[in-house]
């Protein structure tokens, strides 16, 4: 029988050891791809996908089940990624102007039946993305990253962060918009290089 | 792709009108999250709409663009993702699956021994019954008599007409001639065992011949006076003082009877 979050974090404020540790599993990757698609580094990612699950479990006391986990879990994942946003700017060592080669290797998979030009452009446009993305407003970022790194529905994206569905669609409308553009533009500078 | 292409690309990015009123109909179809009527009438509406024809197809080549640095990015990660999706997703069905109380009961039933369906079927039974006659007030009692069975609304029955039959019973008052005749003797004797109890008793000493003639002159005085009419109460007294007197021992019968 599958248990729902709500039962398993029943489970962990009754002092079930193991029931967060289920959550954990059951969660960490699709809050690892949220904090990839916000933050832009795997590195950046792993340590907001573990200090997520570290504040969650600190905070499972103030839980009181009036949103559903997923919610709760995004909510603190976006504040993570957020806090580390600022903390980087503060520091001028964003993901994306002091990204070494080395993380930028570490982070970008190949395909192995590409050749060399093709992975080269492949990386370029990868990059576009990522800053295309990256440089969308908070409140954008974060649907369109809900919706294409985790697949989430109108409707999950709506409950996690508490808007209502037009809301939602809106909100992807204009970044598919912003991302066109950006994209186009970025484009057309590479080409005029 | 040369500069004339991204010239030509940028113009029609500039010269994109203003966002059609069907935006978010746009996004549902697009991440096919539309309903079947709403993605036919939207469809219908992108053939006769530029905007969002051009919107459509960029929007398809954006999505590409994503899903590409998605994938070559997080790579086994991503799949890793995709399919924690589909475990959440089937976590989310689950309920749906789940099957009623009644349904597992049967499943139940179906795969348990014979033996447990018979001891099952006993219980239950037993536990209706027992309900049956905890509502109905049922007293079973096994006594002298033997069996006895009543159900609460005949015990109330029965309570009715004890009642009624005490109320029906004719009031005693008073007493009968005979039960005031036995209650003024009992008293009498009652009164007259006290008195004699606080009497002292006599002690008879036999002193030989003085106490029979003394017994004789009571006999005697008793006779002559019933035999003469006209004595008095007081006569009479006078004369059983004196005969007391004469009952009462002489000292000089204790001094003789001590020596």
């Amino acid at each position: 029988m599958v248990t729902s979050d709500e039962q398993i974090v029943q489970r962990a404020l009754k002092g079930d050891a193991d029931a967060f540790g289920e959550i954990v599993e059951r969660w960490e990757r699709r809050i690892f791809a949220l904090a990839f698609g916000m933050l832009g580094r795997e590195e950046d990612a792993r340590d907001a996908t573990q200090e997520t699950f570290l504040a969650a479990f600190r905070g499972l006391r103030s839980f009181r089940g009036e949103a559903k986990v997923s919610s709760w879990l995004h909510r603190i994942a976006i504040n993570q990624c957020i806090t580390r946003q600022r903390r980087a700017r503060v520091r001028s060592e964003t993901a994306l102007e002091e990204e070494t080669a080395s993380s930028e290797e570490a982070s970008f998979l190949a395909p192995a039946h590409e050749s060399p030009a093709q992975v080269t452009e492949s990386r370029e446009r990868t990059l576009l993305v990522r800053r295309a993305v990256n440089a969308l407003p908070l409140e954008l970022r974060e649907v369109i990253v809900m919706k294409e790194f985790e697949e989430l529905t109108f409707q999950e994206i709506a409950d996690a962060l508490d808007l209502p569905l037009s809301t939602v669609k809106s909100r992807l409308y204009t970044a598919l918009r912003q991302l066109r553009m950006r994209l186009e533009r970025h484009g057309a500078e590479a080409a005029l290089r | 792709m040369n500069r004339e292409s991204w010239d030509k690309r940028m113009k029609e990015t500039a010269e994109t009108p203003e966002m059609c009123a069907r935006a978010e109909d746009l996004v549902a179809y697009l991440y096919g999250e539309a309903s079947p009527e709403m993605a036919k009438d939207f469809k219908a509406h992108a053939e006769l709409c530029e905007t969002c024809r051009t919107e459509l197809a960029a929007f398809h080549q954006v999505r590409g663009s994503v899903r590409e640095w998605r994938q070559l990015s997080l790579g086994a990660t991503g799949a890793n993702v995709l399919a924690a999706r589909a475990f959440n997703e089937n976590a989310s069905r689950a309920p749906s699956r789940q099957r009623s109380a009644l349904a597992a009961l049967h499943e139940f039933f179906a795969l348990s021994p014979v033996w447990m369906r018979a001891a099952t079927a006993v219980l239950t039974v037993s536990a209706c019954a027992l309900v049956i006659l905890s509502i109905a007030q049922a007293e079973i009692r096994w006594d002298d008599g033997g069996l006895s069975f009543r159900t609460g609304a005949a015990r109330e029955r029965l309570v009715e007409r004890t009642r009624t039959v005490e109320v029906e019973k004719p009031v005693k008052v008073g007493y009968s001639q005979e039960e005031l005749d036995q209650m003024v003797a009992e008293r009498v004797r009652q009164e007259r065992q006290a008195w004699q109890k606080q009497q002292p008793p006599v002690k008879i000493i036999n002193t030989g011949s003085p106490t029979r003639s003394t017994t004789a002159a009571r006999n005697a005085p008793q006779s002559t006076t019933d035999a003469t009419s006209g004595n008095t109460s007081r006569q009479t007294v006078a004369q059983r003082d004196r005969s007391d007197e004469e009952d009462l021992p002489r000292l000089y019968d204790l001094l003789d009877e001590s020596n």
